[in-house]
């Protein structure tokens, strides 16, 4: 896939890919059963790898596809309206979304060769270490830490809320590495093996009843020295290369699910017979207007980042705006429901975290699930207390609320 | 011209506009203009139009203007001054009415020239007879106008007024001169000063179809349509002026030792306030991008961008007042100008709800 083809050039070329190597009868992810599933996306991933799909924002020299801001874009688009993974296991979007992108921004060319390969190959999964137990919002006051002992890092603490932890043998981890310094700048980027005799993972079963994150507790684990990206001390600002990185890339796509979300929805009123509650058709025109919004502002981060424009704050209103409209998407789904609401009826949905994906049942179950996880992300990836502070800040330049100086550990 | 120069030259021409309305219609220059029997200044109107050419802005490309980009920008720009000039009845409303029922250049060029102000009665109920028998095609034999308008915008500057009215043919659209016998009007005291409003009365008064008979529906709606993006830019212009004046006072403003605006709750206010800004002014700008791109207005788009706007403006008033405290009661303080103009603006083109009804159609069907 050249970098040079024109987008829709680049657009129908996945088109024609999704149509020859997707079953005829595809529904999209969402209409398959779980066995359905095991069985198709272990092939369906050595399909991507193959064609240059996987990574496909990656350089060439490191296996990747090459694609430009645009290209990514619309790959994630036509792969989101077919209801076809881009990141089929639950550690690809950490590898490919996350970890892959800071490795080749700020690792070094040894650490590039060596694992980017593996993500490609998912010969090593990751999951990522950054939150704990009293690190959350305050990530920067994080305690497990590291000595340096010969060759090897020793590390003792504990990690909350990883994703998939359970599917992983790799996490990268900020961990305290210079003992008598504070804050951020005590901090360093560190890749550990999960599967050694020092480290313990447990899931963490959620009120939705399944365990989407995990826990990870360091006791004398151990990693290379050589392990680490970037500088001792730097693991802060690795960890915030990938803010405003790219920005815009997963805006489509994360609009282009959100409309099929929608039109479930839609269908969902109408199986329901609330189609003409004048209620029901007020909140879901409300909605359709934050859609709007969040497509409109999708396009205007996509626009910045392919002129190259310096990142702003944007990603702070993408997230803010998209989870809070998520919320309220599926409360009127909730509320739509009513009293059938109150039980797990009918087949679940596939999206651990997130809206469902093309083809999912339109059950209770589904929507149930989705709207208890929709409490989730207005938490993670930076709540929406913590956004709104960073909007006041940062736009507004509002003075940060002072600090207290009554020794609380920092 | 690429899209990034004519990008560009929007950007310089903002700055103009932007500088023009600092000088002319500051907070000051409001307060006076409002007070005068014009209830705006005759001399800024006049600049704004021939000098700056703000009247003919919405004019497409071709035509020497920068089509409703360029005049979202303007109505956006205008907007946060709370200009009291009669750019939005007259350019805005009345213009998108001529425009969309074709034919009427002459009213047109005087309107675009800032020559003659128009306006147009959005509520009201007004029936027209044949009064002389020559022809039935558009623009022959008179016609006489009786019925009534109420809260018409800048009904006392204006030589003329557009409204629709039933015909034994259907609804058709009309222009009435002001002055002619038959047509009168009362001030209606309009709580936003910045926007005079007023009753129109017409007994048998003159009235020409524009467009043709029966035609009147489409006419109005295509127009308003178009209205509420241009509208919709005005309101945004508001709330971030709003915006503007409660971060400066947060910023300034020192109690418990700190500027208030250090505190979450003002700080989560205000964080609302941009979302809510920087949402309807990307919806509006991409409204105003499909409306250049394509021939016709995009309903629900524009349905939209009147829905967040609306929000955003009444919004960012409300929490302007809020953060100021007590001295953003005032009537010396201009927030209460903004909150106004916010209230007014919600309903003028059909209220939220009513939006919301269309863009509901559009999802679910009719009721």
């Amino acid at each position: 896939m050249s970098v040079t083809t024109s987008t829709e050039d680049y657009r129908k070329a996945i088109q024609l890919f999704l149509d020859r190597e997707l079953p005829s009868d595809w529904k999209g992810i969402g209409a398959l059963s779980e066995d359905e599933r095991q069985e198709f996306l272990p092939r369906w991933r050595s399909t991507l790898l193959e064609h240059g799909y996987l990574g496909a924002a990656w350089p060439k020299a490191y296996g990747g596809g090459g694609a430009s801001v645009q290209q990514q874009s619309v790959l994630q688009e036509e792969f989101v309206k077919a209801g076809a993974p881009l990141l089929p296991l639950p550690s690809d979007l950490f590898a490919f979304s996350l970890f892959g992108p800071t490795l080749l921004e700020r690792g070094t060319e040894e650490q590039k060769r060596h694992y980017i390969p593996r993500m490609l190959s998912a010969e090593d999964k990751w999951a990522q270490g950054y939150s704990e137990p009293g690190a959350g919002s305050d990530l920067f006051s994080l305690r497990t830490k590291a000595a340096l002992v010969g060759d090897q890092w020793v590390i003792n603490g504990q990690k909350i809320w990883q994703t998939a932890g359970e599917h992983a043998n790799w996490i990268f981890a900020l961990i305290r590495t210079e003992e008598s310094v504070a804050g951020a700048r005590g901090i360093s980027m560190l890749m550990i093996p999960l599967s050694q005799e020092g480290v313990e993972v447990r899931p963490i079963v959620t009120m939705t009843g399944r365990a989407e994150f995990c826990e990870v507790f360091f006791t004398d684990a151990r990693t290379d020295a050589a392990n680490i990206v970037g500088g001792r001390g730097e693991g802060a600002s690795v960890a915030m290369t990938l803010l405003g990185f790219e920005r815009g890339t997963g805006s489509s796509a994360l609009h282009a699910s959100y409309e099929i979300e929608f039109r479930r929805l839609i269908e969902l009123i109408r199986h329901h017979h609330a189609d003409k509650d004048p209620v029901v058709r007020q909140r879901v025109a409300r909605l359709h207007t934050r859609l709007e919004e969040l497509r409109c502002l999708g396009s205007e981060a996509l626009r910045a980042g392919v002129a190259g424009d310096p990142p702003g704050a944007e990603s702070s209103f993408m997230k803010l705006i998209d989870s809070e409209y998520h919320v309220a998407l599926t409360d009127l789904a909730n509320d739509v429901l009513g009293m059938e609401s109150a039980a797990w009826t009918g087949a679940p949905g596939v999206a651990t975290l997130g809206p469902d994906p093309l083809g999912s049942p339109n059950t209770p179950a589904a929507w149930t699930h989705v709207r208890l996880t929709s409490r989730a992300a207005t938490i993670y990836g930076g709540s929406s207390q913590i956004q709104r502070n960073t909007i006041g800040e940062r736009v507004l330049g509002l003075p940060k609320e002072p600090r207290s100086v009554q020794g609380v550990t920092r | 011209m690429t899209a990034a120069e004519s990008d560009q030259g929007l950007r310089e021409y903002r700055s103009v506009v932007r500088d023009f309305v600092r000088t002319h219609i500051d907070s000051a220059a409001l307060r006076s203009a409002v007070m005068t029997s014009d209830g705006y200044d005759r001399v800024v109107w006049r600049s704004m139009s021939s000098d700056l050419g703000l009247a003919g802005i919405g004019a497409p490309a071709e035509a020497g203007g920068a089509g409703m980009a360029g005049q979202t920008m303007v109505c956006e720009e205008l907007g946060r001054a709370l200009d009291p000039s009669p750019y939005l009845s007259s350019v805005v409303l009345t213009g998108n009415v001529l425009k969309a029922s074709g034919g009427a250049d002459e009213y047109l060029q005087s309107i675009m020239d800032g020559e003659k102000i128009g306006t147009v009665a959005m509520v009201g109920t007004t029936v027209a007879t044949r009064e002389s028998s020559e022809g039935p095609e558009q623009g022959q034999g008179t016609w006489g106008l009786t019925g009534s308008a109420r809260l018409v915008t800048h009904l006392g500057s204006a030589d003329f007024v557009v409204l629709r009215a039933a015909t034994e043919r259907g609804p058709t659209a009309f222009i009435v001169q002001l002055d002619s016998f038959g047509a009168s009007w009362t001030d209606a005291g309009a709580v936003d000063t910045t926007r005079r409003l007023g009753h129109l009365y017409l007994q048998g008064a003159m009235g020409v179809p524009i467009g043709a008979i029966g035609d009147g529906d489409r006419v109005m709606i295509e127009a308003s349509t178009r209205s509420k993006i241009a509208l919709a830019a005005e309101q945004v212009g508001g709330a971030a002026r709003c915006l503007d004046m409660a971060t400066e006072y947060a910023l300034t403003r020192t109690q418990f030792g700190r500027s208030i605006g250090s505190f979450q709750a003002i700080k989560h206010s205000l964080a609302d306030v941009v979302l809510a800004v920087k949402g309807a002014r990307s919806v509006v700008e991409d409204a105003a991008r499909q409306c250049d791109a394509s021939k016709d207005a995009d309903v629900v788009l524009a349905a939209s961008a009147a829905v967040c706007a609306s929000e955003a403006f009444m919004l960012a008033a409300g929490v302007n007042i809020q953060v100021h405290g007590g001295i953003g009661f005032t009537w010396e303080h201009d927030a209460h100008l903004f909150f106004k103009r916010a209230n007014t603006s919600q309903f003028l083109l059909g209220a939220p709800p009513t939006h919301l009804d269309h863009i509901a159609e559009h999802l679910l069907g009719p009721v």
